[in-house]
């Protein structure tokens, strides 16, 4: 049976990610974080880096923590998130950060899919910190109904697209204008790729990049379709250490 | 004709050649090697092996070679590599291409439909309008071999792999069409103030028309002293060494849509670029002649010749005969001359020039024209009219080159808004004016001037790139001016060429339209029915409908109709340009193929149990892992483990979710207590069956439904649309992804659970249709107690990251009670079992709930539902029909769909039928007329087109009491 110890050594088996299947056939190692299996590198850290820069690479970051804040009242709770006067615009994610429950500040993104939708991403380990701090925060208002969080974490694969020709082989699969004026940092977008509906953030972190979202199950077909779209561009694999690097801090 | 792979006339190697003689290419032609250089394309390569006749013409099947050597005309289309229709003249050549030639029987040497060119008077202009109309059995006899003769090339069988074709979005700032000398002017412009800016061309390398032009230009001051394909050199090294330019090569813009999206081909490659500016620097192409046998292989356009000798460097056979009415053609025939041509003189239609002292001794015609060309599959000579006394004279030669009247390349601005209009002065029809985003540069204007060009290029440069907060530091003022001043000078130092004479009389056919085999004759008898404008002609005439779409003969034939009917250019009009400005295939516009595949996070796990995967929509489930009795036997009697998360999942909550599901479904929900579960349907208006599915009360104000799997997206619609126009206050989120499912069933499935939970299964702790949550195997889990396949079960849904160990925990504590995966087609018969319907396929678009047998999930008592008021009218109606079981009388299974008879009329249909597993004999569902439904009616059902008998069922086939359900 597959029951793994995850680092805490608690008896909790590990989140497996849907391109999970993905990294074993392309010879990724794997291991273990805050009890996720993901791959740890494929070929090797710098060659991964190296593509990157050179070119354009593909991680999964389907772990990262996804809520979704929904009604009326997610605007105010957005403000209360990046502690600041928010003024998000639908299309708009801003990027900040919190501070947990131990004094340990961890990054946050809030995407404005519409005024009453947002789109909430953190590290993978901080899903529960941001989830009950959202809902206190909801509750604490107690105006109950008109806003709620719902962790959707699970429903979606995520897909870190970076390199300077990211949007080229973006452009491959969506008929979104990526064009930087029209698509600048800290823009998010819904629309089709390749025929499936997906969210898109463009958050430069180091090199041009853009996190993709699309529902859980179409997770390995839209990651087989980039894989296949970026032969031409050399695509790389990024496993989580390199892209840790590449984005010089914990990703959200 | 010699071999073609024995001859090679090539000239001696010059700075301006594109091809390397140290890299043979050998490819085959109509089956005989050939062999070619690099940098050649198939139509030079061919050329310069000796071949002629490259085509023969649609129609009359005539003789056709290379004319333009720019992708314009039809003259050498052919099949590639099994492409039909390919432009051999500018499609670079390639080791091991397969060409061959098209439309032609037994080969384009001796083709026996050319026997039509005799046969033309039996096929006037517009024959198939007006003839084989009667005897109405004309038409019958004719149309086989019509058919077979019709239509260009034939697509090779063969499918194509899925995805060679790609597509790709591309966003600039401004984007420029054509690398011309004007184009690459725009873009060293645009690109200076850091502007993202692409540039398409449709040829190997920049330059346009300069590089095939070895005339030293004395201006601008910059390159003076250069000749022109050095300052395109110089001009491409700078563009290329710019970071922020992006060249497409070999790329054709076939369309210009509205918001600035070009349409671009670039082989097996699609790009839609999408810019803010966009600059039209498509050039010009040299318009052809009208003489009688104007078509014969031999009669080139200027540019042909030019692109021959100084790009690939063959000279044109025999001797030759230049028409020119511009220093161009006096320079052409100059440089034939140094290339080891007889030219044999030089006609110029006008009465006096200065350009007659450039003919470097060749005998001028001046206040000539070309009168017609004799020979019969080539040229061997041509007449020669002397304008001022009317006598003709003949010419001995072999190739007669046109040049010196010009037509801008507008076919993409044609699209647009822009205004076309008729200039005099330059004759020729140039862009007035063109949309705000629109710019225009280079020969496109008309203007032939190569310092104009690179002046206009870098004007509309900087003013496609205004208003992008990147300014170039230009000023556009004074470049304006001095574009005013220098198109003021070259206006009137314009020497004209005397207006194109008609002299098609005489023996021989005049060719207005190459593709369509359309000739003057042709035109002035379609304008003499009443076409006398450009529109009807063209429809009736079938003129510019043929692969060059009227590249080579709209601006003559304008020019005939507007002569003959004595209207003015633009009274005559023009056609309407449609995308794609040149042929596509439709692979290219197809693009990759992208089929979703939705996968459940167990696909893995199916595939390594050997399930054998059946598409089911966009899903991919298991049909079975083997034998599907076995899969049932082990549900039935031990204990089965099926995937259902593919089940639509729906999480609803807010204060009023209670109210929208009572009025949303047909069933109450207000009173469902917490924990508990309940099947209901939804109907629409009209009373019939949208979607069933089961509710479970997870709190107050808190629901989990799940949908049948195809229809959770429009369930997620449905229910937020009444909710927004109900302004209830409730949340409806589609959390389908989100949730593993597995269902466990089987007399061991209790047992089996109980290893991996501390929650009490026991049959009086958790009874049927009751949810609680809980964990298993550490994984949180919402159990669902329901039993769809009829057996003592679990449905669980837990966060779909853990599916593959819940399996595998499930797996191996059902191990020492025998579990088995089962696939959906046990899941079928084990429901079909239980009279468990599937929506969509025991139901259809009209079946109502009371008609197919569930009035209980319908409460009429509730104040109001969707449906409601047609429900009750079907009742008070009466019943019509009824969905029932049947049990076959004897060992057969009907087909689902097959027909239920009634006295030799069908009277329902079969919805889903299996064999019993233990008898064998057929069971299942079907749709009955209401008199023939009671309980014991015997009905004959056509199986296999034989009627068999069977019975009605009322009940469920297996454990009608639903004892093991509730055990």
């Amino acid at each position: 049976m597959a029951q793994q110890q995850n680092t805490n050594g608690n008896w909790e088996p590990l989140k497996l990610t849907p391109m999970h299947h993905e990294h074993l056939r392309l010879g990724a190692i794997m291991e273990d974080r805050s009890g996720w299996f993901r791959p740890s590198f494929y070929t090797s850290v710098e060659e991964e880096m190296e593509g990157v820069k050179g070119s354009v690479g593909i991680a999964d970051i389907s772990p990262a923590g996804k809520l979704l804040v929904q009604g009326p009242e997610g605007e105010r709770i957005a403000r209360s998130l990046l502690g600041e006067a928010a003024g998000l615009q639908a299309g708009r994610a801003k990027a900040g950060s919190r501070e947990s429950a131990y004094g340990e500040t961890f990054p946050v993104a809030v995407c404005c899919l519409t005024p009453e939708d947002l789109f909430v991403t953190c590290p993978p380990e901080r899903r529960d910190d941001l989830a009950s701090a959202l809902n206190a925060e909801q509750q604490g208002q107690g105006s109950g109904h008109e806003a709620i969080v719902l962790d959707v974490t699970s429903s979606y694969a995520g897909i870190n697209v970076a390199g300077p020709k990211s949007s080229d082989l973006l452009g491959k699969v969506t008929d979104l204008n990526l064009h930087p004026d029209a698509t600048p940092n800290l823009t998010c977008l819904q629309g089709q790729f390749a025929e499936v509906h997906g969210i898109v953030v463009r958050w430069d972190r180091g090199e041009p990049g853009y996190n993709l979202y699309v529902a859980r199950e179409y997770g390995v077909y839209v990651w087989e379709v980039l894989w296949e779209a970026g032969e031409e561009y050399g695509l790389v694999a990024v496993g989580v250490e390199a892209h840790r690097r590449l984005i010089g801090g914990i990703p959200a | 004709m010699a071999d073609p792979a024995s001859m090679d006339n090539r000239l001696p190697p010059h700075p301006s050649q594109r091809i390397d003689p140290s890299s043979p290419v050998d490819f085959t032609f109509n089956g005989k090697p050939v062999s070619a250089l690099e940098g050649d394309t198939i139509g030079s390569a061919l050329y310069s092996s000796g071949v002629r006749i490259f085509s023969r013409s649609f129609k009359y099947h005539r003789a056709r070679g290379l004319m333009c050597m720019t992708g314009d005309c039809p003259n050498c289309l052919m099949n590639v590599d099994g492409v039909p229709n390919v432009r051999t003249c500018t499609t670079p050549v390639q080791q091991g291409m397969e060409v061959q030639t098209q439309n032609a029987w037994p080969s384009v040497d001796h083709d026996a439909l050319s026997v039509m060119d005799k046969l033309d008077r039996l096929m006037p202009v517009g024959f198939y309008y007006k003839s084989l109309i009667r005897p109405r059995i004309s038409w019958d006899m004719a149309r086989p071999f019509i058919r077979r003769v019709a239509g260009l090339g034939k697509v090779g069988p063969d499918k194509e792999p899925d995805n060679e074709h790609q597509h790709h979005n591309l966003w600039a700032d401004v984007a420029v069409v054509g690398g011309g000398p004007a184009g690459m002017a725009a873009v060293l412009e645009a690109s200076k103030g850091g502007c993202r800016v692409v540039l398409i061309d449709e040829g190997p390398a920049l330059g346009g028309h300069l590089l095939s032009d070895a005339s030293v230009h004395a201006e601008p001051e910059e390159y003076a002293g250069l000749p022109g394909y050095e300052v395109a050199a110089r001009l491409a090294e700078q563009v290329q060494g710019a970071s922020n330019i992006m060249v497409l090569f070999g790329a054709s813009a076939f369309g210009l849509y509205p918001g600035n999206l070009l349409g671009v081909s670039q082989g097996k490659r699609l790009y839609k670029i999408r810019s803010k500016g966009i600059v039209v620097a498509t050039g010009c192409r040299e318009v052809p002649q009208m003489f009688p046998d104007n078509d014969l292989p031999g009669v080139y356009m200027g540019e042909a010749v030019r692109r021959l000798v100084h790009l690939y460097g063959v000279a044109p056979s025999g001797r030759a005969l230049v028409v020119a009415s511009d220093q161009r053609g006096y320079q052409l025939a100059g440089e034939m001359a140094q290339a080891g041509v007889q030219v044999v003189g030089i006609v110029d239609g006008r009465a006096s020039t200065t350009d007659a002292d450039s003919g470097d001794g060749i005998p001028v015609f001046a206040n000539h024209a070309i009168a017609g060309a004799s020979g019969t599959k080539d040229v061997r000579g041509a007449r020669v009219l002397d304008k001022g006394t009317g006598e003709t004279r003949k010419l001995a030669c072999e190739s007669i080159v046109i040049t010196g009247a010009y037509e801008p390349n507008t076919g993409l601005l044609a699209q647009t808004s822009t205004t076309l209009t008729y200039d005099p002065e330059l004759q020729e029809i140039v862009p007035a004016s063109t949309p705000s985003t629109i710019h225009v540069a280079g020969d496109v204007t008309g203007i032939h001037d190569l310092e104009l060009s690179l002046i206009q290029g870098k004007a509309v440069g900087c003013e496609a790139s205004l208003g992008m907060d990147k300014p170039t530091g230009t000023d556009l003022e004074s470049l304006r001016g001095a574009i005013a001043e220098k198109e003021q000078v070259y206006r009137e130092g314009l020497q004209l060429p005397a207006p194109l004479i008609d002299s098609s009389k005489g023996t021989g056919k005049t060719f207005v339209c190459l593709c369509e085999d359309v000739t003057p004759k042709d035109l002035y008898q379609a304008i003499d029915e009443g076409f006398d404008e450009m529109q009807t002609l063209k429809r009736y005439s079938t003129l510019s409908m043929g692969p060059c779409q009227g590249k080579m003969c709209l601006r003559p034939a304008t020019e005939l109709c507007s002569r003959y009917t004595g209207q003015t250019m633009d009274e005559t009009g023009s056609t309407t340009s449609r995308p794609p400005l040149r042929p596509l295939t439709l692979g290219t516009l197809a693009g990759p193929l992208h089929m979703p595949v939705k996968r459940t996070a167990l696909h893995e796990r199916h595939v390594r149990l050997g399930g054998v995967m059946a598409d089911v929509g966009p899903w991919k489930r298991p049909h079975s892992y083997g034998p599907v009795s076995e899969e049932i036997s082990a549900v039935r009697e031990r204990v089965g483990i099926i995937d259902v998360s593919t089940l639509g999942k729906i999480d609803v909550r807010g204060p009023d979710a209670p109210a929208l599901l009572d009025r949303v479904y047909t069933h109450r929900f207000s009173n469902l207590p917490v924990g508990r579960i309940r099947y209901s349907l939804l109907c629409s208006d009209n009373g019939s069956i949208i979607d069933d599915g089961t509710i479970t009360r997870l709190a107050d104000s808190h629901y989990f439904i799940t949908t049948t799997t195809a229809n959770v997206d429009l369930m997620e619609e449905w229910l937020k649309w009444w909710n927004a126009g109900w302004k209830t206050k409730v949340h409806v989120n589609n959390v389908t992804s989100g949730y593993g499912a597995i269902n466990v069933a089987g007399p061991k499935a209790r047992e089996t659970l109980s290893k991996l939970t501390d929650v009490d299964l026991s049959p009086d702790a958790f009874r049927y249709m009751r949810s609680v949550e809980g964990e298993v195997a550490g994984v949180p889990c919402l159990f669902l107690r329901i039993g769809f396949v009829g057996e003592t079960g679990w449905e669980m849904h837990f966060p779909a990251e853990y599916s593959e160990h819940m399996w595998d925990a499930l797996m191996d504590a059902g191990s020492e009670f025998g579990i088995a995966p089962f696939g959906v087609e046990a899941q079928r018969v084990l429901r079909l079992a239980k009279k468990h319907i599937i929506l969509g396929q025991d139901t259809d678009m009209v079946s109502n709930p009371l008609e197919g047998d569930l009035p209980w999930v319908v409460r009429l008592d509730k104040d109001d539902f969707i449906g409601k008021h047609a429900l009750e009218s079907i009742q008070e109606r009466g019943l019509r029909e009824m969905l029932v079981g049947f049990v076959m009388d004897e060992a057969v299974v009907p087909e689902d769909g097959v027909p239920v008879m009634h006295q030799g009329q069908p009277v329902g249909r079969v919805t889903s039928s299996r064999a019993d597993p233990s008898t064998g004999r057929g069971f299942g569902l079907a749709w009955v007329p209401v008199d023939l439904s009671q309980e014991g009616t015997q009905i004959t059902i056509r199986v296999r087109d034989v009627p068999r008998t069977a019975r009605v069922v009322h009940e469920a086939f297996y454990d009608p009491e639903g004892a093991r359900l509730r055990e």
